[in-house]
């Protein structure tokens, strides 16, 4: 029985790689950093292909919203073994509120019937939590947030969750499908790109549509500003060489009774 | 009781696990007055679950507020989605100014149902509110904290997850000369398709993080498993000391999961708190914060965990810590005092 997921991808800017933020008007500034795939959207990639994997008829598409430098990242999905990656063309500048990119993919999905949407628990840059829940409102899907294991009845449509909770706390959840799950990290490591994809990747076209954004009735949040965090406590910094900087931490941990 | 406060109710959603109080509500139950006067409103607790009239009397004497049971079989554990319905129809009958939930990723996922139906803005792990002429200011951290962003809202209602601590200690000192009221509701057996299974509890199986008077802790900044063994080398120096790490750690499989610290790990309050390449995220933060002594060894002096730190290296922990451990070493051959 075929059975198809939609795995929602963002890419955020890439600061693993000694990129650094600097502000720009109410944002930072976009154009001094490289861009990758968001780090819990790639565990709920890997969570696609692992069920992919273990299963036939399987199809995992990938998706982003966003200007097109999100076409890499759609890229990077096809070379870790996504079959389709599609770019939802919007907003060439500016970042998409969580509603708005909801919206525009959950309409997006509507079309295609997915059995299971994964998304990511939330962005590493806006941290917001919530767009994957709002793709379900918007398509009325059952839910479930901060999966870290699924387990899939392909036969029987519906899957079971382990959501993570606090405290070293999960809930196991049951969810018929169609249905929508938000992935949180750590089960599996996503899996780095296969020769053979990679080469497949580019090579590949990705499907375009650009959605609808007219009747976008979500409310509206504006970013006044965003800035450094002040230095609220007086940290001192350690000056000097190394050997005198081990030597002062030294000092510091043997007065206080803590050393051998 | 709602009928009457109708103008400016704001809501304080609390939630029970298998009948106990969470950590989070009981949280946010203590801000409840204050994060209520920010908005010239006036605190309405709503706390979902099953049978849990009298922790619901505990809550509402505690956070001094009246509180509205929404019970259902299906919330004993914790349930998103009937929460949302629940909380929504409240909404609806009350026209509340904000809707507060705490701060994790079911309640981002009940808020975010519940705004998406009443369309309202939806702002989440909010960490301070102002109140402008016609606007509210909310605070909240981006770029796991690297950046503080602010943002305008000047819809009513909101709906927030709240950090814990905003307020507090904010629990009103006045006695209350009568309890608040407390009122159940039991909601419509509408949703089948959420069906909670059950809770599993993580078992540690030692309390040595807990107990240590020193925790030596490594993040990302780590770079590899390979450079493990440094953390073992700098927590020998100490009496009585563990190696724990960050969830970043912990996920890429340098360190087993169990050695997580954070809200989603292990809680942690030592003496001394090594937080060697670690940013400084509010959840790893959750589960660290009440160290005594934390001193960062980081590459980067903007990092969060520097706002928290009492003293801070900035160096790569890679090369620093070698080093550490040489002249501590060398302190202990000759005996001297460094
Ligand atoms: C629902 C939820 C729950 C979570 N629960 C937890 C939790 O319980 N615990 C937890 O820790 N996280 C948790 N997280 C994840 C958290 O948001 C962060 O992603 C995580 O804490 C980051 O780990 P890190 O600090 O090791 O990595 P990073 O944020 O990548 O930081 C690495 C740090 O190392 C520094 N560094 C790099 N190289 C070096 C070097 N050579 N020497 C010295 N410093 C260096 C960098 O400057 C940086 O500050 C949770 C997230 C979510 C969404």
């Amino acid at each position: 029985m075929a059975f198809s997921i939609l795995v929602c991808i963002k890419a955020v800017p890439d600061l693993a790689s000694g990129g650094t933020l600097a502000i720009a008007g109410p944002w930072i500034d976009e154009t001094v950093i490289g861009w990758c795939m968001n780090h819990y959207d790639a565990y709920a990639l890997e969570a696609a292909l692992a069920i992919k994997d273990a299963a036939t008829d399987i199809t995992v598409d990938a998706l982003s919203a966003g200007p097109d430098r999100v076409q890499n990242t759609i890229r990077r999905a096809l070379a870790m073994g996504a079959d389709t990656g599609i770019h939802l063309a919007m907003n060439a500048v500016g970042r998409l509120a969580p509603a708005t990119a909801a919206l525009s993919i959950a309409r997006f999905a509507k079309t295609k019937r997915y059995d299971l949407i994964l998304t990511g628990a939330m962005s590493e840059d806006e941290m917001h939590g919530i767009t994957g829940p709002m793709i379900a409102a918007a398509l009325d899907l059952p839910c479930a947030a901060a999966a870290v294991e699924i387990s899939l009845d392909v036969a029987g449509r519906s899957l079971t969750a382990t959501c993570e909770m606090e405290g070293g706390m999960a809930e196991i959840v049951r969810l018929p499908c169609p249905a929508l799950l938000t992935v949180q990290t750590g089960q599996r490591i996503p899996r780095y790109p296969s020769l053979s994809n990679t080469i497949r990747s580019r090579r590949q076209a990705i499907e375009r549509a650009v959605p609808d954004e007219t009747a976008n009735h979500t409310p509206t949040v504006d970013t006044l500003r965003v800035s450094f965090p002040q230095q609220t406590t007086s940290c001192q910094f350690f000056e000097g060489t190394r050997i005198e900087k081990a030597d002062r931490l030294l000092r510091l941990f043997n007065d206080n009774g803590w050393l051998k | 009781m709602i009928q009457n406060k109708c103008l400016g109710t704001v809501l304080i959603v609390g939630e029970t696990v298998d009948g106990r109080l969470s950590a989070g509500s009981r949280d946010l139950g203590n801000q409840a007055s204050r994060l209520a006067g920010q908005f010239n409103g006036q605190a309405v607790g709503v706390l979902t679950g099953h049978d849990i009239e009298q922790v619901a009397r505990s809550w509402s004497k505690t956070a001094g507020m009246p509180v509205i049971v929404l019970d259902h079989a299906q919330c004993r554990y914790p349930n998103p989605p009937l929460t949302a319905s629940g909380v929504g129809a409240l909404a609806d009958e009350c026209s509340p100014l904000a809707v507060c939930f705490p701060h994790n990723m079911r309640a981002c996922q009940a808020a975010a149902t519940m705004a998406w139906r009443i369309k309202a803005p939806c702002i989440t792990a909010v960490d301070a509110i102002l109140k402008e002429s016609d606007y509210f200011v909310l605070k909240r951290a981006v770029f796991g904290g690297k950046l503080r962003e602010s943002v305008s809202v000047g819809h009513v209602p909101m709906v927030l997850t709240i950090m814990p601590g905003l307020f507090s200690p904010s629990v009103s000192l006045e006695v209350p000369d009568h309890s608040p009221s407390v009122e159940t509701r039991l909601l419509a057996d509408t949703n089948h398709r959420f069906i909670p299974q059950g809770i599993n509890r993580r078992k540690d199986t030692d309390q040595a993080l807990e107990r240590a008077q020193v925790v030596v802790s490594a993040g990302r900044g780590l770079k590899g498993p390979e450079y493990k063994g440094l953390l073992d080398a700098a927590a020998g120096m100490f009496k009585n000391a563990a190696v724990g790490g960050s969830r970043g750690a912990c996920d890429l499989g340098w360190l087993p999961h169990s050695l997580q610290i954070g809200e989603t790990g292990r809680t942690v309050s030592p003496a001394l708190y090594l937080a060697c390449g670690i940013s400084g995220a509010t959840q790893h933060l959750a589960g660290m914060r009440e160290s005594r002594t934390v001193v960062a060894v980081n590459t980067d002096p903007k990092a969060a965990i520097c706002n928290l730190s009492h003293y801070a290296v900035i160096d790569d922990l890679t090369v620093f810590l070698p080093v550490l451990r040489e002249r501590y070493d060398r302190m202990r051959n000759k005996g001297d005092e460094v």
